[in-house]
């Protein structure tokens, strides 16, 4: 405006960040400034100095805001009674955009400490729902039941193919369908040339698409004229996931043959996305009918009469007006039956859950959910140190504003006005943090699914968010800021017009300020506290499992699992082809020493037992036979894992069909069955076999069987001469690097025989790792989290210690132009800073006891209660603490007590 | 002479109606009056005044236009509206009202101190 050139430089400056502050433009700023100019022009024609108009003005930022806020309104007034409410949000929105460009230190740090909390929260949520939550796209999935075999040792085993078939037609018409399926690795020719891949596949009866209701996203899927002789349906549908990886999501793909297992099938289908296979997390490539499983990994026993291989999962879909308990009824009759034709143990039973509460396996379900439940919490309480951390900076601000609040109150704002619009200020941050949050979380989950983790199965998982994950990231986001909020909107608005508004420093009241964000200080060490005791706990136990003596692979081994076709070689062809694949092994360049198992140690999903009886010895109660690990090995098996024999001999060539039964046993077996140490000599005999007993020829050193962490289990060996079979694990002990070498031996298997199926080619500290990986994880990313919650709450006492260091700058001032030293000065703010913390490691000591002593069950080696780990966290803790209280202290102690003393 | 309580919510902008209702004024003639027919009883911080004007001025109560002053140079000037008038008649009642109970309670009588 045209006046106010002739006005003095710093009352033009002063009009100008009034009008800053505001966030007015064009006309409205205009006519604002031109008022102003006038106000001030008025004020030098009366007289008054240049000094005393700014300073009766009073403060430009409030002036800013207040004009800001009060024009903003009057231009977009529309006092429709309907859309009052909503311009109002609007204009609360507006207001608190146009303050978050005034501070944009402030926005940043809120932003990026809520982000955190919000992508933690939103990544585990991620998993949780894929896991948990998300429903698999079944039709009518209200009438689904899995049904599983209860027998005295499995409470929730599956069933075998025979047990299918009369479960089924037991069922008669109280079910629609019965849909199955078997689970098995297939080799498949890749139609490029020589190479080979493994396949997962899914083999399914005729009931299992259309008793699951699902339609194929292109072609057909697999039915009844697909279940109806065996070896008769050379047929597959693809896997959406493989479909879109071996052909590109090429329609073209149906109506091809794909090579699988040396025999060709015609790909009729494609399943749908949204059906990612009956168990979560492994996603079958291709579905195959469940008759050709003969044709596709051809095996020694004929699957379809075979009752002993419990391996199809069984479904039942529930008939019209037939109640859940009408179905039990009948399968207790069924499993009477069967018992009575001694088909079925006495008192198994077939259980039933709803399809929906069942993710995995019922007792993989329990470890996951126990899982996920202390992932959740962990990242709960992350969020709430980071919303503690705004709500105590805001605290701070809250001061800053009872004036801006007051004058608005006088102009006849309610309170509740006055709250709303800073809980939609700390909203607008939420949601901010959310989106960053949100973001965050999808890059960290793709690269985690990325890495190249030791899991025991090719787990595969659809982590993409959707819209439960948006509504739960959204959900969070609001809830945080309005978590941070509230307390300091309640704070900021509880004032007494009069005395704010005359007020120029904001200093009174500020011990109740303090003291609510020591209080929340406090919370959030007892907080970070929980979670560092925790971290530690799980760290020290995987430590202590890592330190745990497997009692096999010492040296650099390869392993490969291979399986032969068994309807290609006799048992005795199988052993010759053996010999002819050692020679080969030993071709490859780094090979030491080759040996094979039937069972590899320490594989989490494969695992053997059997029932023998040994004179002498008594059975456990309610049992016939003790249930023994056992697994067929060739000699020099030994050698290359390690595993020392004791006493007696190792297998010798002489161990073959037709000669005397013999097994190695480990000294666990040893000791708990043959106690006076005559182990060698004595003899066991088969529960359910009529064979010669079996003679123990040798003892030798314990090694893990099931699970690093267990106690010795007994376990025998049998010669692999004289228990054939045709899928086992080659392992090698080489010189170089072994992955590498794995791969090499797999590929001179398939190059000696194409129909040769290698899987998982790896090295043994791989192996190994696989079974560590759980508490591997458990311990980082809980340590991660803590050391993210420590970081958080250091800035939370930063900020504490800071603020009162400033608010103090007068006294401190004054102190040391008395003489006192800085030491002393010192002392005095980081003691201020320090004794919340103290009430906090108190009070999360106590949270920290209950915790630890939940996770009891989760520790191996350490006690939950381990003094050492407890006395680490807080000596820890502590010392972050006095870090983060000091530097703003020092920064105190340097100002000249001559500024600090002017600076009131 | 500051007056400590809740009471003067509310107290401002009735102050500034009733200044309005006498003739149109600017912003700093406001300023003064207030605080010399008040004797500092309701002077205002100045930052807060342009705001409260332009909150009155939203809610249809004052209006303003631009036109010269006697000085000759162009100010702002404010005057209240008829709803103005209706919301300060209201005000009026309602402080006369309560300074009727607080004189019949004897509270003005003594001449009590804040």
């Amino acid at each position: 405006m045209s006046g106010s050139a002739n006005l003095p430089e710093r009352v033009r400056r002063r009009i100008e960040e009034v009008l800053d502050g505001s966030g007015l433009d064009g006309a409205e700023r205009s006519d604002v400034r031109a008022e102003l100019v006038a106000h001030f022009e008025d004020g030098l024609a009366a007289g008054r100095g240049v000094d005393e108009l700014i300073e009766v003005f009073g403060e430009a930022a409030v002036a800013g805001r207040l004009i800001g806020e009060e024009r903003g309104m009057a231009t977009g007034r529309g006092r429709l009674a309907i859309g009052l409410w909503l311009s109002s949000m609007a204009r609360d929105g507006r207001i608190a955009v146009r303050r978050f460009r005034n501070s944009p230190g402030f926005v940043v740090t809120a932003v990026l400490s809520l982000a955190i909390g919000i992508g933690a929260n939103t990544a585990i949520f991620t998993l949780v729902n894929t896991l948990l939550v998300r429903s698999q796209p079944y039709a009518a999935p209200e009438r689904l039941y899995n049904a599983f075999l209860s027998e005295s040792n499995q409470e929730y085993g599956s069933f075998s193919y025979p047990d299918m078939v009369d479960l089924k037609e037991g069922l008669g018409d109280q079910v629609t369908h019965v849909p199955a399926s078997q689970f098995t690795i297939v080799q498949r020719e890749l139609e490029s040339g020589s190479d080979v891949e493994v396949v997962t596949v899914e083999a399914v009866n005729g009931d299992y698409f259309p008793g699951l209701g699902l339609r194929a996203a292109a072609g057909r899927v697999l039915g009844q004229e697909d279940d109806v002789a065996p070896g008769a349906h050379p047929v597959v549908m693809l896997g959406w996931s493989y479909w879109q990886r071996a052909y590109g999501g090429d329609i073209g793909a149906v109506g091809r043959d794909v090579v699988l297992g040396g025999q060709p099938y015609t790909i009729v289908g494609i399943a749908p996305r949204e059906f990612q296979g009956a168990l979560r997390g492994l996603v079958p490539d291709v579905f195959a009918p469940i008759l050709m499983l003969n044709t596709l990994a051809p095996g020694g026993d004929d699957p379809y009469t075979e009752r002993g291989n419990h391996s199809v999962f069984v479904k039942v879909r529930l008939a019209d007006g037939v109640e859940e308990s009408a179905l039990e009824s009948r399968l207790a009759t069924i499993a009477r039956d069967q018992s009575s034709r001694g088909v079925w143990e006495e008192g198994t039973l077939v259980r039933l859950l709803p399809t929906r509460g069942v993710m995995v396996h019922p007792p993989v379900d329990r470890f996951i959910r126990m899982a996920a439940w202390l992932l959740s919490a962990v990242v709960a309480l992350v969020l709430v140190i980071a919303c503690a951390n705004l709500a105590s900076f805001l605290l701070a601000k809250a001061v800053d504003r009872r004036r801006e609040m007051a004058v608005q109150l006088s102009l006849g704002a309610t309170r509740g006005m006055l709250v709303r619009q800073m809980m939609i200020e700390t909203l607008v941050l939420g949601l901010v943090a959310g989106a960053v949050g949100l973001g965050a979380s999808v890059l960290v989950l793709r690269w985690l699914m990325q890495a190249d983790l030791p899991l025991p199965v090719p787990l595969s998982l659809d982590l993409s968010p959707d819209a439960t994950v948006l509504g739960y990231s959204l959900l969070v986001s609001a809830l945080a800021g309005l978590a941070f909020g509230l307390a300091p909107a309640l704070l900021a608005t509880r004032t007494r017009i009069a005395t704010v508004l005359r007020e120029e420093t904001p200093g009174s009241g500020r011990h109740g300020r303090v003291s609510a964000r020591g209080v929340l200080v406090a919370g959030q060490v007892a907080v970070t506290l929980v979670l560092l005791a925790t971290a530690g706990l799980l760290l020290r136990s995987f430590r202590a499992t890592q330190t745990v003596d497997p009692g096999f692979g010492y040296e650099p081994t390869a392993m490969v699992t291979l399986s032969l076709r068994a309807d290609k070689w006799s048992d005795e062809e199988g052993l010759v082809f053996v010999d002819r694949l050692y020679e080969r092994f030993r071709e490859v360049p780094g090979v030491r020493n080759v040996g094979l198992t039937g069972r590899m140690h320490l594989d989490a999903l494969n695992n053997w037992s059997a029932n023998i009886v040994v004179d002498g010895i008594e059975a456990p109660p309610g049992r016939a036979s003790h249930e023994i690990e056992w697994t067929p090995v060739d000699a020099p098996f030994f050698d290359v894992m390690g595993i020392r024999i004791r006493e007696g001999r190792n297998f010798m060539e002489a161990d073959v069909r037709g000669t005397q039964r013999v097994a190695i046993v480990n000294e666990e077996m040893a000791r708990r069955f043959w106690p006076d140490g005559q182990a060698v000599g004595s003899t066991f005999r088969y529960a359910s076999s009529a064979l010669e007993a079996v003679t123990v020829v040798g003892v030798a050193s314990d090694a893990k069987v099931r699970q690093i962490g267990e106690s010795p289990r007994p376990q025998f060996y049998r010669p692999f001469t004289q228990t054939y079979a045709s899928g086992f694990t080659v392992i090698a002990n080489v010189a170089g690097d072994p992955e590498r070498t794995a791969l090499e031996i797999a590929r001179a298997a398939r190059e000696l025989d194409r129909d040769v199926l290698t899987w998982e080619p790896k090295s043994m500290e791989r192996h190994l790792a696989t079974q560590l990986l759980a508490r591997r994880l458990a311990a980082w990313i809980v340590s991660a989290f803590a050391v993210l919650g420590l970081l958080l709450a250091s800035v939370g006492l930063y900020g504490l210690v800071s603020y009162s260091a400033a608010q103090r700058r007068r006294e401190v001032g004054i102190r040391m132009s008395l003489g006192a030293d800085r030491e002393r000065i010192m002392r005095l703010l980081v003691g201020s800073g320090l004794r919340p913390v103290l009430a906090g490691t108190a009070a999360g000591l106590v949270a920290a006891v209950v915790v630890a002593t939940l996770l009891q069950g989760l520790l191996y080696g350490v006690d939950a209660l381990d003094p050492a780990t407890f006395a680490i966290v807080v000596v820890g803790l502590f010392t972050v603490a006095i870090a983060a209280a000091s530097v703003p202290a020092i920064r105190a102690t340097r100002v000249d007590p001559s500024v600090a003393l002017r600076s009131e | 002479m500051a007056v400590q309580t809740e009471l003067v919510r509310g107290a401002g902008p009735v102050a500034v109606l009733q200044l309005l209702a006498g003739r149109e004024m600017y912003g700093y003639e406001l300023v003064g009056a207030l605080d010399q027919r008040t004797s500092g009883v309701l002077a205002l911080g100045q930052s807060t005044l342009y705001p409260m004007l332009y909150h009155l001025e939203a809610k249809g109560l004052i209006r303003a236009r631009w036109r010269r002053a006697e000085s000759g140079r162009r100010r702002k000037y404010y005057g209240i509206t008829a709803e103005g008038e209706l919301a300060l008649q209201r005000r009026r009642e309602e402080w006369r009202d309560l300074f009727g109970a607080m004189h019949d309670l004897g509270l003005l009588e003594s001449g009590g101190e804040t």
